[in-house]
């Protein structure tokens, strides 16, 4: 390695400091008196404590002395005398002199020193981990945390090589010097690294020494994009990294949903919306198919949106076995691990200050397929009037349609045919959609602020950040609040003991109010009863008034009731919006304490605990106006034709319900770490330790009826027992009663952990890692509560070999590893029952919730991983590049049982009997092509990952294949199937397939059939390939980067209509326009024709059919971001050490797509819309 | 570095040292309301599962059955299911699953999920009864499943043949693991009776509630199980035995029990309604259940109520354009079919057992004491003959009017009797035009199991 210039700053004069000093005290320890000049200075002592021992303490007097004069007085009468440099001030005791003069008697003596120093880097931080070698000697030591550094008699002049990973080495001779600070300075970068240190949870390694596989993604890059959460930031920076939350694409992705309000805490398998290398698990509802998330040193439980974005420093992805087994059975998907902002010793305090303003467009609701204009709709309604289809609904007072209702009108004779076209003409000409953009969406503005203070003194560093940010959402009057504090300190209260404390506490106040969605499912057009609305319907009229919509009843019935005296039972969807009151208050808070204590330098051991507690509470109240409380009280009135009279089982009033949930988590760790290097070329470093934790979780809910807001008062003597005759007419009902169950969900593990790591000369790594987890999940036998699951790897750095001549290739380094990764199943192994109370007897009940699987155990992932890391010379292009391959082991699959077991409504039988393989490349380029002034750097990452079923016991059946995780053996985990398509019947436009190797429209013998003669295989469900090229222009203080990502090789089945005319109104989809409606039709369509009355199986052939399927693969450009940094202005000074402002730009657009439908695979329903920022990042 | 060492090994030393303590830590339930089935408390909460046990008892003979029709305008908003279950379709399914078989079959799992828990309980006195009526209640929930499956998926019990045609799979062990194989109709029935035995023998006489079987309950199935046989004598035996020890009666003219122009004419309570020997629910179809818009009274039902039987107002309600729908279900509580046992029945199966064995009296002096309770009081005239044909057309006309919607005693019944010419009947539907027709003895009477039955434990297919 080449030597370069070091900046080496020794015996500065002191003079010229003007910071004045003022003691007075008696008989004061030396070490007290350090204090006040550092209090009144600024100034840091540097100090070994042994210095003390035998020091006098001193009285003093002094008036805006300067430090030198106050020092000069203390340390008068003392063997220790004092330097000052760059407000750091060493005291060391005096050398001897005997030492420093050559011995007449011995011309070979040497004097020795005691050396006692510290290592910077050209930034004056702290490097620790240097390793200092006394040249031609076997003496070494490693700089500690704070970047100091001693040895004990060293030879006056002798040589100090020293070199760290990361900066480039030196030589210093010592002549005489025994306090020293030395500069490094930064090595050229290798691989676009950023940071050489990567974090596993547990430890902070040298990149170069591991062997594993590690994405990293450092503040810059962490920062390029604008989000209000953590995830979205790293979307599309890590090879192998996929985020599954732009719709997958199959078909059925909620078309209409029943337009509840949207629940705030998912539970489901896949919360996060992120893959690592692929999903390898065949899903089960008890099985996390989410990565796991660490903050710092331990799992993440609650809520992500708790994290504000602006305390996080960098985010690291352990994705192979040697990365992320030290995690053990909760390692099965991959680890994301999210390191903190921390301050640092002797730094003086840094501010940092970010703000931005972020405002997307309206959602785009006219280029929804999943819309069918009002005059088509209105002829399918006619034409099933025609055939009765609404009869039933009509005399039971259930709502039809305002068409229909003018149709039966026009039957019973009520209104003339003219006046009956005429309304039906003028509902022709209506959209709904109009009124969805005016009403019900709005712009997004997203407002974001984050200051963060850091720094510390030689005894303390520590960090204090908050965060804010108010999102007004697409929807009106859905808002969401988030104020996040978080603070970090750590101590030196005597050497070699560090404490730690940190809390970091956050509020979210969220306002769900609009029950009208956005994304799948948000126009909900269509249906005869219940919450649709008809592609005509009207919000509101040309003044504003809001309008009532046809909502469960009719409306000759509501207004025949409501003068009886009912409450008014009609329903108008903008006042339901604007009486809504529908709050999701979350506070969550994390506690952190540390204690580590350094037997030597290379030896130390922590002990480290961490408590979550994360409080969130769903808060409805139904005001009395709202049609949720009129509709219930209404629901129940009982009147009495005789007296006339109304009474209310359920009174009149608002409705209040709350479902607070509480989760509590402890953690607590004790480790070991060794680290050294020996002889210059062993470097050892060793982890071992063990932990528990726990996690709790509480939920209940609460239901007031009759509650009033202002008072915060409730009826309580409401009649649960007697059930009520309800209306309209006919039924009979309980009230619903509260839940008064409270769930208790306690998860708890044990685990012991080891990591090795030995380097022999730079170029040879070794590593192994093992651990042992428990949980009280399993059953049956203790024993199996413990697993162990292990990694070991190797790497070597093969242009550190002395034969190694590729002048156009520096840097080249080779990596392996092999091992095991676990997955939990959240799930007891024997028979569970679930105890309950009938509401009937009052008896305790026991339901059975799953039969009993002796034998089942943990998930294991075996992982193979081979890379190579690589820069040509001047880092022109550098990079890495990796395979791999996942086997998924004993993985659970549910197993549907013949339903004759008792068992076809539970989960099945849940065995350890799946195995998957998936194979897969990471491909990481930087490349630098144009380099000056004007600088011009392409990122590209790559990935593709197949995979296949290798056992899958599960027998498929004919309704299975219309899942898209169908797991069929040799074929891939999420895979699409579809029924193989024979064109359209010419006569009547029947959709046709293939039985036994004959065109057929025996629907029920193909759906049935389950051979490849009527079905085929259409491919991935999943982009095999995906990734993304960024490209950075930058020239003066001006930086502009775009992002282009790509999908590849999979397929979505493309929503169409029903075939059905009665599946049209529930469901309409614009394409029906397009349908088979007479002979000569099937040449220009392949939308079939719809009929009547209902043919379900011939809809849901055509629907699962070869035809639906398009081509996935698509290019688009994500986002671009365009920046100027004030800081880099030579010459000029300014207030602040940076500022930047930026604006970025998300969701541009589609670039290409492959499927000739023109439908964007990522939007089946409405685009996600457009969104612009503007912000400053400043730091003084 | 031997300092390290020295922790490492400690740190080992201490992981094994604390292996108790690792395992109390570990061994916390996950879930509070998770239980392992061990104790009698648990055995026995899982037979008062009510929403289990007591209910979603078969209703596809019901909806196959000739009490009811659909009009044309109603027709295409039936589910798949009801419209093949109305037309007598060969494919009654679909490729969609059966509710009845996969819920009723869950009431087998249970009932051996119980049995084989609590054969690691040993029975000493102190819980002798409550062990006792444990195991009797899981051996009669077990038979009224089967009889249940019985009667909708085999042949109808016939002597000749029994041994060889298809019965249900019996399963008798919890374990899922265990195959699904078809039995024969003889050994479905004989695995009835003798489980209906054993319970007889365990069950205290009379329930806690009627949600929980009885002795009386286990003999009343027993008549109810020998009948559908056709052997009669066993039937009068069991009949006999219950009604010896209870012979309640509901008066229909006690408007402190019975409301007839309510929607829910009686007790809401189960165990308010005297009759009511075990409370069991079917669960199924719109077309059957009580007070169903869609579904209309057979015209030839309705009109062979006479006007004094209160029967007819208490049964029917009048929709407005003069059809009538059915009301009169003894589940007042849930206001489904009922599907459990009653005293009413038993004194039609001992009735019809006198008839057939020639004894006329008692025949009719059991019919009469049912009809005494169900016409308005001073309008009926009680029935006499010597004729025991005349006696048993009796019996089977007031079976057809007592129970329409009790259970699948309608199916049941024109299964078991169109083997006799004397009152074998044709059903029809019309629907737009087109005539569908039921014939006696029709392989249709023999419901097809449910395709992913067939698909998962590969048994054989009804054909029909």
């Amino acid at each position: 390695m080449t030597l370069l210039l070091v900046a080496v700053y020794l015996h500065v004069s002191a003079s010229g400091y003007g910071q004045k000093v003022t003691i007075s005290g008696k008989d004061m320890p030396l070490e007290k008196v350090f204090n006040m000049i550092k209090k009144q200075t600024g100034y840091v002592f540097f100090y070994d404590y042994n210095i003390f021992k035998g020091a006098k303490n001193v009285s003093l007097d002094i008036r805006d002395a300067s430090i030198q004069d106050v020092l000069n007085e203390c340390l008068k009468e003392q063997s220790l005398e004092f330097k000052i440099l760059d407000k750091t001030i060493t005291i060391t005791r005096k050398i001897n002199e005997i030492f420093l003069k050559p011995s007449a008697n011995t011309a070979t003596i040497t004097s020795f020193i005691d050396l006692n120093g510290r290592i910077l880097s050209e930034k004056g931080e702290p490097i620790p981990g240097a390793v200092i070698n006394i040249k031609g000697t076997n003496r070494t030591t490693i700089t500690d945390d704070n970047g100091f550094f001693s040895l004990k008699r060293v030879g006056h002049d002798a040589e100090l090589l020293i070199s760290c990973i990361g900066f480039e080495s030196l030589i210093y001779q010592l002549n005489d010097h025994a306090d020293l600070i030395i500069k490094l300075r930064i090595k050229a970068r290798l691989l676009g690294e950023a940071t050489v240190m990567v974090s596993n949870g547990y430890q902070l390694l040298p990149k170069e020494r591991s062997t594993g596989s590690f994405s990293q993604i450092d503040n810059e890059l962490y920062n390029r994009r604008v989000a209000s959460d953590v995830l979205s930031k790293i979307d599309g920076l890590a090879a192998g990294v996929y985020f599954t939350g732009n719709g997958v694409g199959a078909y059925g992705t909620s078309l209409n949903t029943s337009g509840g309000l949207p629940t705030f805490n998912n539970q489901s398998a896949t919360k996060l919306g992120i893959t690592i290398r692929g999903q390898a698990d065949v899903y089960t509802n008890k099985i996390s198919l989410d990565p796991l998330i660490v903050l710092d040193n331990f799992p993440y439980e609650g809520d992500i949106n708790n994290l504000n974005p602006e305390m996080i420093e960098s985010i690291t992805i352990l994705k192979d076995a040697g990365a992320a087994s030290i995690w053990g059975a909760r390692a099965g998907n991959g680890v994301i691990i999210i390191t903190t902002k921390k301050g640092k010793l002797n730094q003086k305090m840094k501010v940092d200050f970010t703000s931005n303003l972020t405002i997307g467009s309206r959602p785009d609701i006219f280029s929804s397929k999943f819309f069918l204009n009002a005059k088509d709709y209105i002829d399918v309604e006619d034409s099933l009037f025609a055939h009765s289809y609404f009869d039933n609904s009509i005399s039971n007072s259930r709502a039809v349609s305002p068409v229909v209702e003018v149709l039966y009108e026009l039957a019973n004779g009520q209104i003339s045919s003219a006046d009956a076209t005429a309304q039906i003409n003028a509902f022709k000409k209506m959209d709904v959609r109009n009124d969805y953009k005016k009403h019900i969406y709005q712009k997004l503005i997203n407002q974001q602020y984050g200051i963060t203070l850091s720094g510390g003194t030689s005894d303390l560093r520590y960090v204090l950040s908050a965060g804010y940010d108010n999102n007004r959402t697409n929807i009106v009057r859905n808002r969401y609040e988030r104020f996040v504090i978080n603070s970090s300190n750590t101590y030196i209260p005597i050497k070699n003991l560090e404490l730690t404390g940190g809390v970091i506490y956050s509020q979210i106040n969220a306002q769900n109010n609009n029950p009208f969605s956005f994304g799948g499912g948000a126009l909900n057009t269509g249906g005869v009863y219940g919450n649709n609305l008809v592609p005509y319907a009207q919000l509101a009229n040309s003044s504003g008034t809001h309008l009532a919509v046809i909502h469960n009843l009719r409306t000759p019935f509501i207004d025949s009731v409501q003068q009886l005296g009912f409450l008014d039972w009609h329903f108008r969807p903008l006042d339901e919006i604007a009486l809504a009151n529908n709050t999701i208050k979350q506070n969550s808070l994390i506690l952190k304490a540390s204690a580590k204590y350094k037997f030597t330098s290379f030896l130390n051991a922590e002990l480290q605990y961490q408590s979550e507690i994360q409080n969130s509470n769903n808060r409805i109240y139904y005001d009395p106006n709202s049609y949720y409380s009129r509709d219930l009280v209404n629901t129940y009135t009982q009147y009495d034709p005789s007296s006339e009279s109304l009474t209310y089982p359920i009174p009149v009033g608002g409705i209040l319900t709350q479902s607070p949930s509480q989760l509590v988590t402890r953690n607590f760790r004790g480790q070991v770490n060794y680290n050294q290097i020996i002889a210059l070329k062993h470097a050892i470093i060793m982890i071992a330790g063990a932990e528990i934790r726990q996690t709790k979780t509480t939920d209940y809910s609460t239901l007031a009826y009759g509650y009033s807001d202002t008072y915060g008062t409730a009826i309580s003597n409401i009649d649960y027992i007697n059930s009520y005759a309800t209306n309209p007419l006919g039924g009979t009902a309980l009230i619903p009663s509260p839940n008064p169950n409270v769930i208790i969900t306690t998860k708890r593990y044990l685990s012991y952990y080891s990591n090795i790591g030995y380097t022999y000369d730079g170029r040879y790594t070794f590593t192994i890692s093992g651990r042992k987890d428990g949980a009280n999940l399993f059953g049956v036998k203790i024993n199996d509560k413990i697993t162990p699951l292990w990694s070991a790897g190797l790497g070597w750095e093969a242009s550190r070999e002395q034969f190694y001549h590729i002048n156009w290739l520096p840097y080249l380094k080779l990596r392996g590893t092999y091992g095991y990764n676990g997955n939990v199943y959240n799930a007891a192994a024997y028979l569970i029952a679930t105890f309950n109370t009938s509401r009937m007897t009052g008896f305790p009940t026991a339901t059975v919730a799953s039969p009993p699987n002796p034998q089942l155990r943990w998930e294991r992932m075996k992982n193979i991983n081979a890379g190579v890391d690589f820069a040509l010379r001047n880092n022109i292009v550098s990079g890495s590049f990796e395979v791999y391959q996942k086997r998924g082991l004993d993985l659970l699959e549910p197993s549907p049982l013949a339903p004759s077991t008792g068992f076809s409504f539970f989960t099945g039988l849940i065995g350890n009997n799946a195995s998957t393989l998936t194979k897969g490349i990471d491909i990481m380029l930087n490349s630098k092509n144009i380099d000056g002034e004007f600088k011009w750097i392409t990122t590209l990452i790559l990935s593709r990952i197949t995979n296949k079923v290798l056992k899958y016991d599960v027998e498929q059946t004919s309704a299975s294949i219309q899942s898209y995780a169908t797991a069929l053996v040799g074929k891939p985990l999420f895979s699409v199937y579809s029924y193989k398509w024979a064109g359209l019947d010419p006569t009547n436009g029947d959709p046709q397939g293939y039985l036994n190797k004959q065109v057929s429209k025996d629907y029920s013998g193909i759906i049935n059939n389950y051979k490849p003669d009527s079905l085929v295989y259409s491919g991935y469900a999943i982009p095999k390939v995906f990734g993304s090229i960024r490209n950075t222009f930058s020239y003066k203080q001006f930086s502009l980067s775009a992002n282009i990502v790509f999908k590849l090789g999979y397929v979505f089945r493309r929503p169409s209509t029903s075939l059905n005319y009665t599946g049209v109104i529930s469901n309409p989809i614009s394409d029906f326009t397009n349908r088979w409606q007479k002979p000569g039709d099937e040449k220009t369509t392949s939308i079939p024709s719809v009929a009547f009355p209902d043919d379900i199986l011939r809809n849901t052939f055509y629907h699962y059919s070869e035809v639906l399927i398009e081509k996935g693969d698509q290019v688009r450009l994500q986002d671009i971001s365009l920046s100027y940094d004030f800081g880099k202005i030579k010459g000029v000074k300014l207030p602040f050490e940076r500022l930047q402002v930026y604006t970025y730009v998300n969701n541009v657009g589609l670039i290409w797509k492959a499927n000739k439908a023109g439908i964007d695979p990522d939007n089946l329903n409405i685009p996600t819309p457009r969104s612009i920022s503007f912000g400053i990042k400043t730091n003084f | 570095m031997i300092k390290s060492f020295a922790i490492i090994i400690a740190t080992i030393t201490i992981n094994i040292s604390c292996k108790k303590q690792q395992d109390d830590f570990l061994n916390v339930k996950a879930n509070n309301y998770d239980v392992t089935p061990k104790t009698l408390a648990d055995f026995q909460a899982l037979l008062d599962n009510d929403a289990i046990m007591n209910n979603s008892y078969s209703e596809l003979g019901l909806a196959s059955s000739d009490n009811y029709y659909v009009i044309d305008d109603n027709y295409p908003s039936l589910t798949s299911p009801e419209k093949q279950l109305y037309t007598w379709t060969s494919d009654i399914w679909q490729s969609q699953e059966s509710a009845e078989w996969n819920y009723i079959y869950a009431i087998v799992e249970y009932s051996n999920i119980v049995l084989d828990g609590i054969a690691n309980v040993s029975p000493d006195n102190s819980i002798k009864s409550s062990y006792n009526n444990i195991k009797g209640s899981a051996y009669f929930f077990r038979a009224l499943a089967f009889y249940n499956l019985a009667a909708a998926f085999c042949k109808p019990y016939t002597a000749t043949s029994a041994k060889t045609d298809l019965g249900i799979p019996l399963r008798l062990t919890s374990d899922v693991n265990a195959k699904s194989v078809r039995s024969s109709v003889q050994q479905t029935y004989d695995r009835i009776i003798s489980d209906l035995k054993t319970a007889i023998d365990l069950l205290p006489l009379t329930p806690l509630r009627v949600t929980r079987p009885s002795s009386r309950a286990a003999q009343a199935l027993l008549a109810k199980v020998y009948l559908s046989m056709e052997q009669y004598s066993d039937a009068l035996q069991y009949a006999d035995a219950v009604l010896k020890a209870k012979s309640d009666l509901l008066d229909y003219n006690d408007n402190s029990l019975v409301t007839p122009t309510a929607t829910r004419p009686f007790p809401r309570n189960p165990d308010n309604n005297s009759e009511i020997l075990f409370y069991a629910n079917g669960w199924g179809y719109a077309t059957v259940w009580p007070l169903a818009s869609i579904s209309h009274t057979d015209t030839t039902l309705y009109d062979s109520y006479d006007i004094n039987d209160i029967r007819k107002v208490a049964f029917f309600y009048n929709n407005s354009d003069g059809t009538h729908r059915f009301k009169g279900t003894y589940d007042a509580y849930s206001k489904n079919n009922f599907a459990g046992l009653a005293t009413d029945e038993l004194y039609l199966i001992r009735a019809e057992c006198y008839a057939r064995a020639g004894n006329t009296s008692s025949s009719t002096s059991d019919l009469n004491a049912l009809l005494s309770k169900r016409y308005t009081t001073g309008t009926f005239t009680a029935l006499s003959t010597n004729n025991a044909d005349t006696a048993l057309h009796w019996v089977l006309v007031e079976r057809r009017k007592e129970l329409p919607f009790t259970g699948t005693c309608r199916w049941e019944d024109l299964r078991r009797l169109n083997k006799d010419p004397r009152f074998a009947i044709t059903i029809k539907r019309i629907i737009a035009g087109i005539t569908y027709t039921l014939e006696p003895n029709s392989p249709k009477y023999i419901l097809p199991i449910p395709d992913k039955e067939i698909q998962l434990s590969g048994i054989q297919q009804n054909q029909r």
